[in-house]
């Protein structure tokens, strides 16, 4: 439905398949994934276990190689993790450096060109996006889930990215720390301009966060159909998630995803 | 309860053990002097000036074969658990070299470079160097996956993922292996010195056992004892220290 | 291990050796004490067919499963019994601490003045140190086993017997097994280090006369012999694990590589 491609389009994926060797021959994982991102746009992928959520995010991040098909950032082909694209994984307690401090693991991508007080700055400036000041010092270890996964939110900010990838970042929360931290992210874009690739299983969750919402679906996985989000652009969780859009939305991505799961 | 120190009382046993060895033997036993002549024993040697040097030099020895074992074992152990070519290629030298019993190595390191000092450091550097390069295989191995992609993800070149993340992932497996190299190069060390009689602790064991000094023999196996202890001991703070950083689940295992 | 990882693994192994017979051989390096494989491989193949050479690695053999089965026996015992009383482990552990990081070699002079040149002083040295292992490791293990456990236990009004025996020694099997195969390989070391520089028997002696006598050849041909006789103990023992406690064993994944 995606098909034309926009003029702004940050990410663009033409035809991309990926298949992976197995012990008898090779697996295909992903076929025929199409889909263009906008700027300033936040594009949730929803899908089932086992359809290539994490792959597809490998991928557009640079990490691994489609096996065929082409993959544009700003217009150039992809090879290796582009300049401007930060991730966000949904383990967070492995992806954060467990012996370095809230504020040294926010430094990590940064510590390397910046000089230190501007290093200090920028790290500081992030807690505070976040709301993490009090606990600069601590360790990850330390936090709860939430604050954990804040903490890699704060990282992948202080790369000052243009564009966010998030795979599944609030699986594995509980449903409150998963609102507050789904509001905060809004609000992060409202600040910060970056464009959004959130993957996720949870099909509310896509609705609430979207502009527009993308269904991966079958084995190997593609993108079946995608969605404009017709909810504007303050949301809240009540209001909208009580929206007739949000409702019809919902009924729709359902069926679109249980009639073929 | 405090793991590193248990309870004081815990030492009632070895307590009373010596209490009743020192009140029931009598001092002038020939195979078991009791602990009050282990005591004079050691002061007579002291008044005779060989044991400070002979402490001194088992010390030294000790602590030098160790550092040198952890840099190369430690260095080697990044090598060979980052690099999957050098670790498939390895593989079995390492298999073999982990059976081998260490004290082997004495007798070759003699024969190949005869008595001298720098054998002794190379014997202890050689055997200590192991169980951290094993350690340190292992930890590397042990390096969540997922790191690697936030590395990559950040820009970071290979050697610089390798500095920044696992080489500092790998310090709690280091210093299990550490704490392995701290025990096995005082064996080595001890080893050396009564295989070869080089200046040492051991030497002065030799002799007691030689001249039939029993209570020579069970002083110094006492005071070796003692400063395992306390070897042993001031490892454990310095791995508290480090381990801080970590999570207890890391840190206690 | 896959077949290209044991290929490289037997490649590594005979690139070194082919390197050290060019090396050697070729006379780049000249240096009368170190032989080339060959000559070691040729000295071995001398050694092994001799009559004394059964009767050496048979001693040390001996030695070292006797002092084994010794010190497992005493150290799981009281291991078991630390493990399973906190009082016990009260009065006990801080004793343990101190004596534990003694080293083992020391014990050899001592065990000389009380023994002489005899097995009983190499079982001395080979049982202090090889207890350790034993028994720390049992007591961790019993120690260990989760509060669930023991809970269930006592709602079904278990005997003390079959409380160890169904409870807490499948639970604590891992740790005794991990235990009995540190005491095993420690033996086999404490056996050769006795034989070095002590009783004048097994291969440790034979190791130190070759050293002595200038036969370089023979002397690398008992340390294979030792390594090898580390490696099938070591090998044996955990073949015996896996069969009593299959599914306890998962090869850990290489995962971090340079590509």
């Amino acid at each position: 439905m995606q098909g034309g491609v926009s003029a702004s389009a940050v990410f663009e994926l033409r035809n991309v398949a990926y298949t992976v060797p197995v012990r008898e021959g090779q697996r295909d994982i992903l076929r025929g994934v199409d889909f263009a991102l906008g700027a300033g746009e936040i594009l949730a992928i929803v899908g089932p276990s086992g359809t290539g959520k994490t792959s597809l995010i490998r991928i557009i991040a640079g990490l691994v190689a489609q096996s065929s098909g082409e993959v544009l950032f700003r217009g150039r082909p992809v090879a290796g993790p582009p300049e401007g694209v930060a991730v966000v994984f949904q383990d967070y307690a492995n992806a954060l450096l467990q012996w370095r401090t809230v504020a040294a693991n926010i430094a990590l991508g940064i510590e390397r060109r910046l000089d230190r007080a501007a290093c200090a700055r920028q790290v500081e400036r992030c807690l505070a996006l976040v709301g993490l000041e009090r606990h600069a010092g601590d360790y990850p270890w330390q936090l709860s889930g939430g604050m954990q996964q804040r903490v890699q939110i704060a990282r992948a900010l202080a790369l000052e990215p243009a564009v966010l990838l998030m795979d599944e970042p609030f699986a594995s929360l509980d449903a409150m720390t998963k609102a507050s931290l789904q509001d905060e992210m809004l609000r992060l874009r409202g600040e910060t301009g970056a464009s959004f690739v959130f993957i996720t299983h949870d099909i509310e969750e896509a609705i609430y966060l979207g502009d527009r919402v993308a269904v991966l679906r079958g084995r190997p996985g593609t993108i079946a159909e995608t969605h404009g989000v017709g909810l504007g652009a303050v949301r809240d969780q009540v209001a909208s998630r009580a929206a007739p859009e949000f409702l019809e939305l919902r009924q729709r991505l359902h069926g679109a995803i249980g009639a073929h799961a | 309860m405090n793991r590193l120190l248990p309870a004081w009382v815990g030492l009632l046993p070895l307590g009373i053990l010596l209490l009743v060895w020192q009140v029931a033997v009598p001092a002038a036993s020939p195979n078991f002097p009791p602990p009050l002549a282990w005591w004079h024993a050691l002061v007579a040697m002291a008044r005779a000036g060989v044991l400070v040097p002979a402490v001194f030099e088992t010390l030294w020895t000790f602590l030098a074969g160790l550092v040198i074992a952890i840099v190369a074992g430690f260095g080697l152990g990044i090598l060979i658990g980052t690099v999957r070519q050098v670790r498939d290629w390895s593989t079995l030298i390492l298999e073999f070299m982990r059976a081998l019993p260490p004290p082997v190595v004495v007798p070759i390191a003699v024969l190949m470079m005869g008595f001298a000092p720098a054998m002794k450091l190379t014997v202890i550097a050689i055997t200590a160097a192991w169980p951290i390069l094993l350690n340190t295989v292992a930890g590397v191995q042990a390096v969540p996956p997922l790191l690697s992609d936030v590395g990559r993800s950040m820009h970071m070149p290979w050697h610089v993922r390798v500095w920044r993340i696992v080489v500092p992932a790998t310090v709690p497996a280091l210093l299990v292996g550490v704490r392995v190299a701290v025990a096995l190069a005082i064996v080595i060390t001890l080893l050396i010195e009564i295989f070869t009689s080089l200046p040492g602790i051991g030497v002065l064991m030799v002799q007691g056992q030689r001249n039939y000094n029993s209570a020579q023999v069970f002083g110094l196996l006492g005071l070796v004892g003692v400063l395992a202890y306390m070897l042993t001991i001031v490892f454990a703070l310095i791995e508290g220290v480090v381990l801080s950083r970590w999570p207890p689940r890391v840190a206690h295992r | 291990m896959t077949g290209r990882q044991w290929a490289s693994g037997v490649g590594g192994l005979l690139v070194c050796l082919a390197v050290w017979q060019v090396l050697v051989g070729s006379g780049l390096i000249e240096y009368d004490l170190l032989p080339s494989p060959w000559t070691i491989a040729a000295g071995l193949s001398t050694l092994v067919v001799e009559p004394a050479f059964a009767v050496e690695l048979g001693h040390t053999l001996a030695a070292t499963l006797l002092g084994w089965l010794v010190a497992v026996l005493a150290g799981t015992g009281l291991g078991a019994l630390l493990g399973t009383s906190p009082r016990a482990r009260r009065y006990c552990l801080a004793s343990i601490e101190v004596l534990r990081p003694l080293p083992a070699v020391a014990f050899v002079p001592v065990a000389l003045l009380l023994f002489g040149f005899s097995l009983q002083m190499e079982l001395l040295v080979i049982v202090a140190p090889a207890l350790w292992p034993a028994l720390v490791n049992t007591m961790e293990g019993f120690a260990g086993v989760p509060q669930r456990l023991t809970d269930v236990a006592a709602t079904f009004h278990l005997s003390a017997g079959t409380r160890l025996w169904r409870v807490y020694l499948p639970a604590a099997a891992p740790a005794v097994l991990v235990g009995m195969r540190l005491s095993l390989s420690l033996a086999l070391v404490m056996a050769v280090v006795a034989e070095m520089v002590g009783n004048p028997e097994g291969l440790g002696y034979a190791l130190v006369r070759e050293q002595q006598a200038l036969h370089p050849d023979l002397m690398f041909g008992y340390v294979l012999v030792i390594g090898v006789a580390g490696m099938v103990l070591n090998g044996l023992l955990l073949l015996a694990s896996r069969f009593a406690l299959p599914g306890l064993f998962r090869r850990p994944v290489a995962r971090w590589d340079s590509a």
